[in-house]
């Protein structure tokens, strides 16, 4: 696998001093970043052509550094269970060893309905999801959560205006097929500092 | 005398081609994304009755494969449990999207060959919130969906009211992956039905399981109030599709209902 990021902050910002010059100060300059793509991780796929070794290309289009989270999209994840602390507290676990654009890249190849999407807001945060981890599923005993991610330091990538799928019930009657359902939320993707593994998403 | 052997060695090859005895090794066909799309589902229900208080059923782990390429995806297919009850101000379900759920299953959402990526299959969790004054429960203020790193094979997903908050919890296995943040009495009508279905978005997509190796639910199971968990005795068959996604139903070997999902091949 070869991610082909590097220096592109290096290149979006001359471009940008580029645009500047000629007066174009308020356009913000857009490059296409190849990613370049092989060997295949997922379970064998049946019915899938794909054979180990594939590569294959996507384009992630780049338009701005997105900026920090900002203290609603915290005060957001907090009311969902997902604490968030940045800043100082969250420098100070250490310099994350997967740089931030992978961690964009990472995030938006998630999903389909990520893919070529611009997160709003990216920040580098000591991350607890308080309702995520192994429990007891037994209903008449205490869940007894053991966290999956606590104090971890973790990229939160969050993308806004994501058309997501609505799943929910069959109903039976002759209306099959129904129309798909989509809403619209914005949706963060917790990607850790350190391994690069993607950890979580979820819609807010 | 060299040329009219060449002719004769490509007059054979094209006849070879035409009569079909060399042929180009079969190719899985990219099949598009249809517009707009529509919710394709196979797999069963229970009725609606007072009694069921959560629903949880095990499912094989199979990759489906989605229109477009395995690269690009822009399908979904799933395969989940979910505990359903209509609106308590709708309680004969006249307005679907007036319905509450909680479900858990995996699914593919994105390609599964992008290395640096996380590969498109997550498990997930999808359920409303309390929503039966706002017209719908599938708009953007009414469903919340978490995604969550790929399952290692079959997997029993529960989804059930919990006695000490009496918020429904959502697991895979024993991983927590969310719960409703209310109490649906008041909100849910007070019949729930389970659901274990396979689900896409487009005909294009596959349904979990072909048919050389379809994808089985068993432990098809249903909560009591008191906690107690049973078989289903009875599930009604739900389907989409006439003819490219199929159901077959068996006795596992543990006890209860079970069945089977593929998808024929194009």
């Amino acid at each position: 696998m070869s991610l082909e990021l590097d220096g592109w902050r290096r290149v979006l910002h001359r471009r940008a001093g580029i645009l500047a010059a000629v007066g174009a100060a308020a356009a913000v300059a857009s490059i296409v970043v190849v990613i370049t793509l092989a060997s295949p991780s997922g379970p064998t796929n049946h019915l899938s052509p794909d054979t180990p070794g594939q590569a294959a290309a996507l384009k992630i289009a780049v338009d701005a550094l997105p900026p920090p989270l900002t203290q609603t999209t915290i005060q957001a994840m907090q009311a969902q269970g997902t604490e968030v602390t940045v800043g100082a507290a969250a420098t100070a676990l250490g310099a994350p060893a997967v740089d931030e654009s992978t961690a964009i890249a990472t995030a938006a190849l998630g999903f389909y309905f990520t893919q070529g999407k611009q997160p709003a807001e990216v920040s580098l945060a000591s991350v607890t999801v308080t309702d995520y981890g192994k429990g007891n599923p037994d209903p008449n005993a205490p869940t007894d959560l053991k966290l999956y991610i606590q104090d971890r330091p973790s990229w939160v990538v969050v993308f806004d205006d994501v058309q997501l799928p609505v799943f929910g019930p069959y109903v039976p009657g002759p209306n099959q097929p129904t129309n798909a359902n989509y809403y619209t939320a914005r949706l963060f993707v917790l990607i850790d500092a350190q391994t690069g593994e993607f950890l979580r998403a979820e819609s807010l | 005398m060299r040329r009219r052997s060449l002719r004769l060695v490509l007059l054979s090859l094209l006849l070879l081609v035409g009569s079909g005895v060399w042929a180009a090794p079969p190719a899985v066909a990219a099949r598009s994304c249809e517009s707009p799309s529509m919710s394709y589902f196979e797999g069963a229900y229970s009725a609606y009755v007072t009694s069921v208080f959560g629903a949880r059923g095990r499912i094989e782990y199979n990759n489906p494969d989605l229109c477009g390429s395995d690269v690009s995806d822009s399908g979904i297919s799933i395969a989940w449990s979910m505990v359903t009850a209509h609106s308590d101000a709708d309680p004969n379900g006249l307005d679907p999207n007036l319905d509450g759920w909680a479900q858990a299953g995996y699914g593919q959402f994105g390609g599964s060959n992008l290395a640096g990526a996380p590969a498109g299959f997550h498990i997930f969790s999808q359920w409303t919130r309390a929503c039966k004054n706002n017209g719908t429960c599938r708009g953007a203020a009414a469903v919340v969906t978490t995604y969550n790193p790929a399952p290692p094979g079959s997997t029993i997903y529960s989804n059930y009211l919990r006695a000490s908050d009496q918020h429904i919890v959502m697991f895979a296995a024993s991983t927590f992956l969310d719960s409703t943040s209310y109490n649906p009495a008041g909100d849910w009508d007070a019949a729930w039905a389970g659901q274990f279905f396979g689900e896409t978005k487009h005909l294009g997509d596959d349904v979990v399981g072909v048919q050389g190796d379809p994808t089985s639910f068993d432990y098809l199971q249903k909560y009591a109030s008191n906690g107690d968990i049973n078989f289903f005795v009875s599930l009604s068959h739900g389907h989409s599709s006439g003819t490219r996604y199929h159901y077959s139903t068996f006795s596992p070997s543990v006890g209860g209902l079970g069945f089977r999902i593929w998808t024929d091949p194009l």
